[in-house]
């Protein structure tokens, strides 16, 4: 049996539900799965009920205690920066951009048996005023905060690295001027300047190309993602190359 | 307004064996298996006003009982620091071809203990609950290549802690045949 469920059987919490007797097994879904799960039950029962002791404990749990539990999943961050360099009009969706995006994910991925996603990485610090701290997943970021990338090449040689804003405007933010790809020394780096954030509403998101890949491609390629789906497809783009990495930032 | 204790009591009977089994599947311990289960219900009677809103028992108290179990990895992993170096700095790198099914429990506890909480998430529906991609992305609330996303960088995590078993095993195989402990 497959570790993950590719929906072949029904799932633990579908088999609970029906155990508890919240849904019914519908036509076609494993009752020997079902028998199997109500006998896994059986066999390590919970510790008996004791109403006093639970309600003696209810008594004395703080308030801290109960936000924690009912805590929903953090989502992952979105963000606004805006760019110290220089601004790309996103005019270029179009069929010059369907060309480009179709060069960029028809090239080959990076030399085999170097498989970049997963060592060459995006990362960033904040500087808040008189603080510094470094930015993760879940930072959240603000007006006025100065960011600075770093990245690991994890064996690649070049760097671009582009973003959208929610008005769709992409920004090459690396190479400063020019298309060619910046070329980069192995190891974990800073890159050099900074960006500010500035008050502007919506979600940027960041994205660094590790194989070489001129930088008005990229530009291109963002910008037909985000007039195809916005920002999703854009944070998707990282699932369709290897070496390809994004980023998004939370702004409050 | 606080739970009678009849809906309590039936409560307790009608959904504590299920959250036990997946407590014991999260935690791998019974004792505390046994722990996540009354703490759940402690939470249910504090938080009943919370509770009489959902329409499913079963959403809340799964809701609440992930909760606390992660909070129990994290701190059996905390405690564990205090007398382990960091292991991860030191890992090689790619040395084991990943394969889903090779990645047990207990690894995938230990690993849980360090993620963020929207993977941790993701890995206790798709590898405890055994949902699908697509209920798990349902569930905590983002797409399936988003939650592909996550998933691959955990089991790239997960692979490189089973090439350092790898080593770690090769060089106590190669100690013991050194030392003439072998036959």
């Amino acid at each position: 049996m497959n570790r993950l469920n590719d929906g072949s059987r029904p799932s633990r919490v579908r088999l609970a539900r029906v155990l508890t007797g919240e849904e019914r097994l519908k036509p076609g879904e494993s009752e020997a799965a079902l028998e199997a799960f109500a006998a896994e039950v059986a066999a390590a029962p919970p510790p008996a009920f004791d109403l006093a002791d639970l309600r003696v404990r209810a008594t004395a749990l703080s308030e801290a205690e109960m936000q924690a539990a009912l805590a929903r999943p953090t989502p992952r961050p979105e963000g606004v920066i805006v760019p110290l360099f220089r601004r790309v009009a996103p005019g270029l969706v179009s069929a010059l951009a369907i060309a480009a995006a179709a060069l960029f994910f028809l090239r080959p991925p990076a030399s085999e048996g170097v498989r970049i996603k997963g060592e060459a990485h995006l990362g960033f610090d904040v500087s808040r005023g008189s603080q510094a701290f470094p930015g993760a997943p879940d930072t959240v970021v603000q007006a006025g905060d100065r960011i600075r990338f770093h990245y690991g090449s994890g064996g690649a040689e070049t760097l671009v690295i582009v973003g959208v804003d929610a008005t769709g405007t992409v920004q090459t933010y690396w190479p400063d001027e020019g298309d060619a790809p910046v070329g980069i020394e192995p190891g974990d780096h800073v890159l050099a300047g900074s960006v500010q954030l500035d008050d502007a509403p919506g979600p940027e998101v960041f994205v660094a190309v590790f194989d070489g890949t001129p930088a008005d491609v990229v530009a291109d390629v963002v910008a037909a993602a985000w007039s195809e789906g916005g920002v999703e497809a854009v944070v998707e783009l990282d699932e369709l190359r290897h070496d390809v990495a994004v980023l998004v930032l939370e702004k409050r | 307004m606080s739970i009678p204790d009849a809906e309590l009591s039936e409560l307790y009977v009608r959904y504590a064996p299920v959250l036990h089994a997946r407590a014991r599947s999260i935690l791998g311990n019974d004792a505390e298996a046994g722990d996540a289960v009354q703490e759940t219900f402690v939470r249910l009677v504090r938080g009943y006003e919370a509770f009489r809103g959902e329409s499913s028992p079963l959403t809340w108290l799964y809701q609440v009982n992930t909760n606390w179990c992660l909070n129990q990895l994290r701190n059996r992993k905390g405690h564990q620091k205090k007398h382990e170096d960091r292991r991860a700095d030191v890992q090689p790198r790619e040395s084991v071809e990943p394969e889903v099914d090779r990645i047990d429990d207990a690894r995938i506890r230990a690993l849980l203990a360090e993620e963020d909480d929207e993977t941790q998430r993701i890995v206790v529906h798709l590898f405890f609950d055994e949902m699908t991609r697509e209920e798990t992305a349902v569930a905590v609330g983002i797409s399936v290549p988003t939650l592909r996303k996550r998933l691959d960088a955990f089991l790239r995590r997960a692979r490189r802690g089973m090439g350092l078993a790898v080593v770690a095993s090769a060089v106590v195989w190669l100690c013991w045949t050194a030392f003439g402990g072998a036959p």
